[in-house]
This record gives C-alpha cells, structure tokens and sequence, in this order.
C-alpha cells in the first residue's frame, strides 16, 4: 500500500473503533499499537516496551495534579449552597437590565467558572437554582436553556479550565499563561451573552415580567454579601496564580481547602457529601488519565509514522491564509466535536495540529484560547454535547429542543471566534504581563 | 452496581460481587492518594511560605498522581465513568446492539490485557535493573511502578469481568456513556 492509503487506512481503523462505541482512552491506545506496526517495522513486543514507559513517563507528571485538584474542587462547591448564593446575589445586580433574570444564567456561569474547570458542572450548578426560579416568573422556556447551555461553556474559557490544562500539559505550554489569557475572552463571550439577551428582549417586549423586587439597603447588603465566599474563592485563587505566588496546581490545592472552608461556614460539609465529592473527583480524574494515557501514546506513534509533520507541510504547500486556515479549522473541530467530547477532541487532534499551528506562525497561548471557543461550540452541538446531556437531565426537555435553544448562542461563539481572531490581544495581553510563577 | 434483591448463593454470583467490591477497593485506595496529593502540595506551600525548600516532592506527587489515576481505572469502569461514543450503541437494539457491545468489551480485553502486560513486565526490569528515579528523589522506580502494575491489572480484570457479565445478560452500570462527566 502508498503511504496515503497507509493514512487513509489508519484513520479508517481509528474512526471504527471510536465510532463503535470503544472505550476512548482504549481506542487510542489500541490504535497507537495498530499505527505503530502499520507504518513502522517493530514488534508488538517492542511497542509494548514503548508504550508503558511511555504511559508511566505521562501519568506521573506533577503538572497534571492541578486536573485531579480542581476537579475536586468543583465536586465540593457543587454539594453547597453556591448555587442559591450565586442567585440571590445577582439577582439586584442584573433584575433592571432588559432581559432581566435571564442575566443571572448567564453572570452566574461566568462567576461559578471562575471556580470550576468543566462546562457540564458550571451547566449543573447554575441550572439546579436559576431552572425553577426562572419558570416561576414564567420566562420563556428557551431563553432559560438557550442561555443556560451557551453560559455553561464558559467553564472551558474562564480559568480553572480543565481542557485548557490538558492543552497546555499536551503542548508543553504553561498553564498559568493560558488561565490568565482566558480570562478577558471568557469577560467579552459572557457580555456578548448578556448583550444577545437585552436585545432580544428589546426585540420581544412583554416576553419576559418585569415585576422588579425592591430591596432596602440592609437586604440589599445581605444579597449582595452571599457572593463574598466565591469571589474570595476566585480571588485566591486566580490572584496567587497572577501574582505567580504559587503554581497553577498549588492553587488548585487552595481552592481545595477554600472550598472545604466555604462548605463547612455553610453546613454542608458532612462525611457523606466529603467522600462523594472526593469519590466524584477520582473517578472523573481517572476518566481523564485514561484519555490521556491512550493520547500520549498515540502521539508517540504518530511521531513514529511521520504523519503530523507531512500532513502540516501538505497544508502549508497550499498557502493557505490564516484566516483560511482558521476557518478551516473551525469547521474541523465542529463538525469533529458533533462526535466527541471536547477533551477527546483536544488530545486526539493537537499531534497533528501543533506542528501545523506552530508552522504558521500562529502564538500557542492565543491558539489555545481559540481551541476552548471552538471546543466549547461543540459543547452545544447535538448529537453528542455534554451541555446538553445536562441539560436534557435537569429540564427533561428532548435534544432537539435544547440544541434549537442553544443555536443562537453557537452563532455569538462563531462571532466570539472572529473577534478574538481580529484582537488577538483580548487573549495574549494579560499573560505577557502577568509576573512570573515560583 | 446491580444489586439482586436477594443475593445469589451460587459461586459465580458470589465472585462477581467480590471483584467488584475489589474494584471500589481500589477507588477507595485511589481516593486516599488524592487526598495525599493535596497534603503534599500543601506542605510545599507553607514549606515555600517559611523559606524551606522540601527536595523531591514534585517527583512525590507524580507518583501519587499516576498511582491515584491507575488504582482508579477499574473502579471508574465499573460505574461507567469512561467516556465512550455511544452513537451507535443508544441507536442499535436486540441482537445488533448486543453484538457491537461484546466487540467494544473484547477489543477493550485485548488492550486492558496488552497494557496490563506491559506495565507488569517494566516494572519487573525496573526490579531487576534497580532503575532509580533521575529526580533529586532517587525513588527505586518499582516501587511507585508496581502500584501502576496492580491498577492495569485491575482493569484488565473488570474489562474482561464485563464480557461474562455482558454474555450473562447481566446489567451493568459500566455500559453508561460516561455522559455525565
């Protein structure tokens, strides 16, 4: 066979078995053994010799403990009482904007994903409050869901985020650099969130009640006083990183014990919300490790076959331009993300694409704050969307309905993409002056 | 886990709950190291904050973390952790379903087993070759390797536990989609 049969055989073979339903960790690394023979002369045995090395060389990398840390982190706020805080609290804050509560979906996410690394848990934790409040003042059904799944996906872009982790431990990028450049896309996707929703309810008047509560000053305090757990959780947090007190992981452990603090202050902290958050934790981390795990490898294999280096050549023959390129990758992680999930999508993808971004001049750190919006759509697109799923459990809505609620929110992410494409410094600008970690 | 509401006196059934409590064994060890791992971070915060440097403990911590990850595998197959495309799987029925299942479950035997293998047989060099760590830490590598060993022979186990427990028309919770993650 020519090597671009060879190719076409081995994506084929890869694409069976994760399309089948294997698991995707296992896959990857059954494709890599796979590839591994196809294109290179060595031994199952020899392989096999690569890969635990190369299995234990990735699983024992201390910069992967911040995923474990933060993971935990957000299993316990989720078993507190942020959500009601976080509605309560914003409630003064967005009831005059025009759209009135459906802000605090969407200001909500944005504050809970300050302290949460994955777009289903910010999704579940706003959701679990703001769904039945919602439908008591009888906002449309839509708006609700549409708002809610589009704002969960600011999980993945506002820092503590998983994925980005998983990026930058993928690409040897430090993971300080990109939380911190994902803070001000994360603030400009919210308020073009927030925007989308008062003009539509501009569009729409008499859509939404606007019976507006008057507080008095001591409630109003009171209100606004039970957003002080997360926002000194979020200034912990990110400000030891910023100020390069700690590192990213160091800082996960903080928010660890801050979120064990902020959980006992509440009384929520029994022995069996203790070991279900931790349980929760080391079964999702494990989850991931194996993902991981089956993506170090594969991309050890690539390495092997030389694909990642032709395939980025191939793409730079045809002269491309950025914005051409951009497009097409776009396009690519979309329609890849209607089939996986976005950390599977990341770790599959950047042996391939590393090569090919980096040849084109693209910065890492601004690739990977694109990567999270891109990713971030895919959240929301059926058939397979964590968001989603999430959200089809909460509302027991069918998928249809939720993914047709979302859609506008896909079109602001493809809006998002341009405009960070066109200021690049919305991403690059923070990190470059941020002060070095320990 | 599927529990009968009177528990099965027959051998078989009684080894089936046995391995998977043997699996929560594990996530139960697994989540003990997570804890582990938080305490050895927290000591190199106050380590840092009094002006000492505690050696090692970033090797440390990788060995927690890859120890925590593995001793974690089975337990996270067992309850459907793992992420799988369930496209087909939640479209097909019957027969055809059963079929696509029993492939994923013995393709994931093969490679639990091959990974397990391996992961065995290097640390058993390492044993043998007294690989120590290039770290400051100068850990003797089998040491944190063989917890590596016992967590991907644990998967391979609950791996190919799910085939006979798939060809008994047992259900499992390790057939979820993994979907709530």
């Amino acid at each position: 066979m020519s090597e671009i049969e060879l190719t076409l055989f081995f994506i084929a073979i890869l694409l069976f078995f994760l399309g089948t339903g294997v698991w995707v960790g296992l896959s990857l690394v059954g494709v890599a053994a796979i590839g591994m023979m196809m294109f290179t002369d060595r031994s199952l045995d020899h392989i096999g010799g690569a890969m635990a090395t190369t299995i234990w060389s990735g699983n024992s990398s201390w910069s992967l403990a911040a995923l474990p840390m933060f993971i935990w982190m957000g299993e316990i706020l989720f078993r507190t009482k942020l959500s009601e805080n976080l509605f309560q609290g914003l409630t003064p804050l967005t009831q005059r904007l025009p759209g009135g509560l459906l802000h605090v979906n969407i200001a909500g996410s944005a504050v809970f994903a300050a302290v949460s690394g994955s777009s289903a848990a910010t999704v579940a934790t706003v959701g679990k409050m703001s769904i039945p409040e919602l439908r008591r003042r009888e906002y449309p059904e839509n708006m609700i869901i549409g708002t809610l799944a589009g704002a969960g996906t600011l999980g993945l872009l506002i820092p503590p985020s998983i994925t980005l982790i998983i990026y930058g431990v993928t690409i040897n990028e430090s993971i300080p650099k990109l939380f911190i450049a994902g803070i001000i896309p994360g603030i400009v996707l919210a308020l073009m969130f927030m925007g989308y929703v008062a003009i539509w309810s501009l569009a729409n008047r008499g859509a939404v009640e606007t019976v507006i509560r008057k507080y008095s000053a001591p409630e109003l305090l009171r209100a606004l006083g039970q957003l002080l757990p997360v926002v000194l959780l979020i200034a912990a947090v990110m400000g030891s990183i910023y100020n390069g007190v700690t590192t990213a992981t160091e800082a996960a452990v903080l928010g660890v014990v801050g979120a064990l603090v902020i959980s006992a202050v509440q009384r929520s902290l029994t022995m069996a919300s203790f070991r279900d958050a931790l349980l929760g934790a080391t079964k999702t981390s494990a989850m991931i490790a194996l993902i991981l795990s089956g993506s170090t490898f594969l991309s050890l294999a690539m390495g092997f076959t030389g694909l990642p280096r032709a395939l980025a050549e191939w793409i730079s023959g045809m002269g491309l331009t950025p914005v051409a390129l951009i497009v097409a990758l776009t396009v690519f992680y979309i329609v890849l993300g209607c089939f996986l999930d976005g950390i599977s999508a990341v770790v599959l993808t950047m042996a391939v694409i590393e090569p090919l971004v980096r040849q084109a001049g693209f910065d890492m750190i601004w690739f990977g704050i694109y990567l999270m919006i891109v990713v971030e759509m895919a959240q929301i697109t059926p058939p397979i969307g964590f968001n989603l799923f999430v959200l089809q459990g909460m509302t027991g809505h069918d998928m249809g309905f939720i993914a047709r609620a979302a859609l506008p929110m896909f079109g602001i992410m493809v809006l998002a993409v341009a405009v960070i494409y066109m200021f690049p410094e919305l991403a690059t600008w923070l990190p470059e002056n941020m002060k070095p970690g320990p | 886990m599927t529990s009968d509401p009177a528990p099965s006196r027959h051998p078989l059934a009684l080894l089936d709950r046995t391995l998977m409590r043997l699996y929560a064994a594990g996530g139960c060890l697994a989540a003990a190291l997570l804890v582990c791992l938080a305490l050895l971070f927290l000591m190199s915060i106050i380590g840092r904050a009094m002006g000492t440097y505690i050696p090692g403990l970033n090797a440390y911590a990788g060995y927690v973390l890859a120890g925590c990850s593995f001793m974690a595998f089975a337990y996270a197959f067992r309850d459907g952790a793992h992420i799988r495309v369930g496209i087909l799987i939640t479209r097909l029925g019957g027969r055809a379903e059963f079929l696509v299942r029993l492939w994923c479950q013995l393709a994931a035997s093969v490679i639990t087993c091959y990974v397990a293998w391996y992961v065995v047989r290097m640390t058993w060099e390492s044993w043998l070759l007294e690989d120590v760590s290039e770290e400051i830490d100068a850990t003797p590598l089998w040491i944190p390797q063989s917890v590596l060993a016992v967590g991907s022979i644990l998967l391979a186990l609950v791996v190919v536990h799910h085939v006979f427990r798939l060809l008994a028309g047992m259900k499992s919770d390790a057939e979820r989609m993994g979907e709530e993650a």
